[in-house]
């Protein structure tokens, strides 16, 4: 999803021989957590096209893809919970 | 060897998670506002390449049947606690780009229906979209550009055939405190709502 976050395994680590100048891009810059948004505007790589070459990626075992809360379930309420009290803190 | 290249990553960058708002609303009432004004980055614009029928001024040789077009797609960013990161996605406020709506609202933890109490017609679709989606909860956010409304809630509510339940507040889109209210009216408003997982357990 659009929101997703994305970061490698070994912010250290040279990317891995052979990637698609895109993926190499891509690769560089999750190493700091970003989300697939973020990685779309700031490599200028449309979102579809940025999609697919992540899920490549992760397929290869290259990046983590991280979690993402919809709260559509009520075991995500507690993070929702987190979500409230955060921006509580930052708007009272 | 120090591997630890972000400056923020105290936790364990494995360990963050993030969720996403979408901003809805006409064209010209304020999305971008809202979003400018909570957001502790600056509003980022990413591009969507679809394609459509070509007219006459856009075929190009390669692809005589259709050509790509780009809507632009604004989001602002929240670090809501050290593991926690939302994310505000504005829609396209032209009608015929709401095919794109689906990606951009799919998995959103709510939603918030920016509407410029003056010109309510341009809400009516916004409203539709979100009443037949049923499962992302939304709040209504009047922007009172001049800090007045000439209806009440309730002439308003009725107006735009909002549900009872969903919370219509007013706010300045400008003011980063009225414009964070809004999110957390529409947490808390999420929170409450029955989940559908509730039914069978």
């Amino acid at each position: 999803m659009v929101q997703t976050l994305v970061s490698v395994a070994d912010a250290g680590a040279p990317p891995p021989a052979n990637l698609l100048p895109e993926s190499e891009s891509i690769y560089r810059m999750c190493r700091e957590t970003r989300s697939v948004a973020e990685l779309s505007a700031e490599l200028k790589i449309p979102m579809g096209v940025t999609q697919v070459l992540l899920s490549d990626l992760a397929d290869q075992g290259h990046v983590y893809i991280h979690p993402t809360i919809t709260g559509h379930s009520p075991s995500e309420n507690q993070v929702l919970e987190r979500a409230l009290r955060g921006l509580e803190r930052l708007f009272q | 060897m120090d591997s630890n290249v972000s400056s923020n990553n105290s936790s364990g960058p494995a360990s963050l998670v993030s969720t996403k708002i979408v901003v809805a609303g006409g064209f010209g009432a304020g999305k971008t506002t809202l979003v400018s004004s909570v957001s502790e980055i600056p509003p980022v614009s990413t591009e969507a390449v679809m394609t459509e029928a070509s007219r006459e001024h856009d075929d190009t040789s390669i692809t005589p049947d259709k050509v790509t077009t780009t809507v632009a797609m604004d989001f602002g960013r929240l670090t809501l606690d050290q593991e926690l990161i939302m994310y505000m996605f504005g829609t396209p406020g032209q009608a015929r780009f709401w095919f794109m709506w689906d990606d951009i609202v799919r998995g959103a933890v709510g939603a918030v229906i920016v509407v410029d109490p003056r010109r309510l017609a341009d809400s009516f679709d916004a409203v539709d979209y979100f009443e037949k989606q049923q499962s992302i909860p939304y709040v209504v956010a009047l922007n009172k550009f001049d800090g007045q409304l000439d209806y009440t809630i309730e002439q308003i509510r009725e107006a735009l055939e909002i549900a009872p339940e969903v919370p219509i507040v007013d706010f300045d889109a400008r003011d980063r405190r009225s414009a964070g209210g809004v999110l957390t009216c529409l947490l808390e408003y999420a929170i409450s709502r029955p989940k559908s997982g509730e039914l069978v357990g």
